[in-house]
């Protein structure tokens, strides 16, 4: 088990590096650069240029990306052009745990109703209440969730006052957990609602495709009630299959976390980023997209030791 | 030799389509206590779907037992509630898969699924359930029982999993056994081992069998007594002897015919002409006249009965009715 672990993480690092490759190569293709933006724009010409010397912005790009990428590995992410300097990481250790809070907090939701639908849907098949959360379930897959988001916030914010309509916590007021919490239902809910949706289907079509497998009628023809075959037979064997999709999930839930972040006011890396795009402050920009592509990369990780865990025919 | 199982006019149809598949369509036959008999057809006459009526577990909704009885040890299973019959399936009547490569859960250990099976029908502590299922799979032949109980099934090849199967299907003394074409996915060498181990379990717990098969090499290697199943019908019931010496229904000698023989005379195998009839298609007289090369005029017209020839012996087919006799 161990050296699966090993070797699955050496595995992520050449994955790891290529992406600090596209991160670097993507902004140093955007026009201009960081000086145009840092500098007064009726500087002289041979102070820039001694700037673009100082930065070594003029250096090789090769050169350049070796720096960048070491003082990265060291936790330096560099500064940012627009708040002059503050620390990268300082912004990042600031957001990161928020981002975090509200992902977890999320998938937690989404695991939690989806796939005990998914599985009632599947035994009920055919029935209205599989009619009805199949519906609802398009219903989800068709909506956008940024909308659900915004609906959300007017319904039970703005009108009916229940929840606050963005941030992590009240300003002003010492730190609560229900305070926090209550900050968090909302936000967490429509994250979840992006993936419950497609998570409810493939609990529904894995537990459809276990329950038909002959080993369930082994179970059934040894007498065990039908809750028993259900859960202790088919649910771990329905399982395995979604776990896959939990991997392939933490990139749409970071891709959400930009938009609902932007919607609540969240202080994540994913409002972060989206502040960042907006005013061009590439160091940022890069040092997100590096943060999110390795959270990508561990869930995967995490996602195939899961695997090796609930299914024993795969040999470490 | 008192009767084990008795079925009587058994009706188990499907609605597919909104049309009726009368899957099996009014069998009577029982099984005597320690008997073994074999249930022998082309693929869907019928005859796995009896076996399903009998567990209970026709596959719903769309399938159902319309009529008839399912008599065992004077109870009739059909009256029984869903929660009595999880008292009888795995205890009473055990039941072994055609697929041994699949029937088992990938996800449990074979110790995991003997236990539970034991803990479940004979209420036994933890420790006397792993006791008895180590003693079950000393008993089906493997020679280090212990490590085999935390084997996962895909470690196992298929001849190793049908013994456990049959491990698990024997731990609770059943009553009668069924076997689902238990060898047909198997090896021919690995098929002699597993049909001699049946053999030996139900002699040595006088267990009986409802062996189903299309293969008549292990009906003539197991079976005491024979039905004869066709389109979801009974054609020919007899005993193992009186079936290959004597074969009556046209179909029976077709099926016979069609069996390759070491012995005697190199000759071009046979085959019986034509295809099984589509299920829920509906035929009128004897439903096997479009293949049968005897068939005569009343074939087309009206559909035989289950003839009595003898207390061992029935048969579906006019060319044994005294009326065409006396013609």
């Amino acid at each position: 088990m161990a050296s699966y672990i090993v070797r699955r993480i050496l595995y992520a690092i050449p994955l790891l590096f290529l992406i600090t490759i596209i991160s670097f190569g993507m902004m140093k293709m955007a026009p201009g650069d960081p000086t145009a933006l840092m500098m007064d724009p009726m500087i002289k010409k041979e102070n820039l240029v001694a700037y673009q010397e100082a930065y070594g912005l003029n250096d090789n790009v090769l050169v350049q990306y070796v720096r960048w990428l070491g003082n990265m590995v060291q936790g330096n992410f560099g500064e940012s052009l627009i708040r002059q300097g503050v620390p990268i990481s300082d912004l990042i250790t600031a957001r990161l745990p928020n981002t975090l809070l509200l992902m977890l907090v999320s998938s937690f939701i989404a695991f939690l109703i989806s796939i005990p639908l998914g599985v009632i849907s599947a035994t009920k098949r055919n029935s209205l209440t599989d009619y009805s959360i199949t519906f609802v379930s398009f219903l989800g897959i068709a909506t956008p969730n940024f909308w659900i988001g915004l609906v959300l916030i007017m319904v039970f914010s703005v009108n009916l006052g229940w929840f606050p309509t963005g941030g992590v916590s009240t300003l002003g007021e010492p730190f609560s957990i229900w305070d926090r919490i209550h900050h968090l239902i909302l936000p967490a809910l429509v994250l979840a609602t992006a993936d419950m949706a497609g998570l409810t289907r493939y609990s529904r079509s894995s537990m459809l495709d276990v329950l038909r497998q002959d080993y369930i009628r082994t179970a059934k023809a040894n007498g065990f009630k039908n809750s028993t075959v259900i859960f202790k037979h088919g649910f771990r064997n329905g399982l395995i299959p979604i776990i896959t999709i939990l991997g392939l999930m933490l990139p749409s839930f970071i891709g959400g976390s930009v938009i609902i972040e932007s919607i609540f006011a969240w202080p994540g890396i994913g409002l972060l980023f989206v502040e960042a795009a907006f005013q061009r402050d590439y160091p940022v920009i890069m040092a997100v997209v590096v943060i999110a592509a390795t959270l990508v990369v561990v869930g995967n990780l995490l996602a195939d030791i899961l695997y090796a865990v609930f299914d024993p025919r795969i040999e470490y | 030799m008192s009767n084990l199982l008795e079925i009587k006019n058994l009706r188990t149809h499907f609605v597919k389509n909104k049309r009726i598949i009368r899957a099996v369509d009014g069998i009577d036959f029982q099984i005597g206590k320690g008997e073994t008999i074999a249930l022998v057809g082309e693929s869907g006459c019928g005859k796995s779907m009896t076996s399903l009526s009998i567990m209970g577990l026709v596959p719903s909704p769309g399938g159902k037992i319309v009529e008839g009885e399912i008599i065992l040890d004077g109870v009739n299973l059909l009256d029984l509630t869903e929660k009595e019959m999880y008292g009888v399936r795995g205890k009473d009547i055990a039941m072994i898969f055609q697929e041994p490569m699949t029937s088992l859960n990938p996800v449990l250990t074979i110790g995991d699924q003997l236990t539970s099976v034991i803990i479940h029908h004979l209420k036994l502590s933890k420790k006397e359930a792993n006791l008895r299922a180590i003693e079950m799979l000393e008993l089906v032949g493997f020679s280090d029982p212990t490590k085999m109980m935390k084997n996962y099934p895909h470690r196992l090849s298929g001849g190793m999993r049908q013994r456990v199967m049959i491990a698990m299907a024997m731990s609770c003394n059943p009553k009668l056994l069924i076997a689902d074409e238990p060898t047909t996915a198997l090896d021919v060498t690995i098929q002699a081992q597993v049909l001699e181990l049946m053999k030996e379990l139900s002699k040595r717990f006088s267990t009986s069998i409802l062996l189903i098969t299309h293969d008549l090499g292990v009906v003539s290697e197991l079976a005491e007594r024979v039905v004869v199943m066709y389109a979801g019908q009974i054609v020919e019931i007899a005993t193992i002897e009186d079936l290959f010496d004597d074969p009556l229904h046209p179909y029976t000698i077709g099926l016979i015919n069609s069996v390759p023989s070491i012995e005697g005379e190199i000759k071009r195998l046979q085959s019986i002409e034509g295809n099984v009839p589509a299920p829920g298609s509906i035929i009128q007289g004897c439903k096997f006249a479009a293949r049968c090369s005897h068939a005569f005029d009343r074939c087309w017209i009206e559909e035989p009965d289950l003839l009595l020839m003898d207390d061992s012996r029935a048969v579906r087919c006019f060319l044994y009715d005294d009326e065409e006799a006396n013609v």
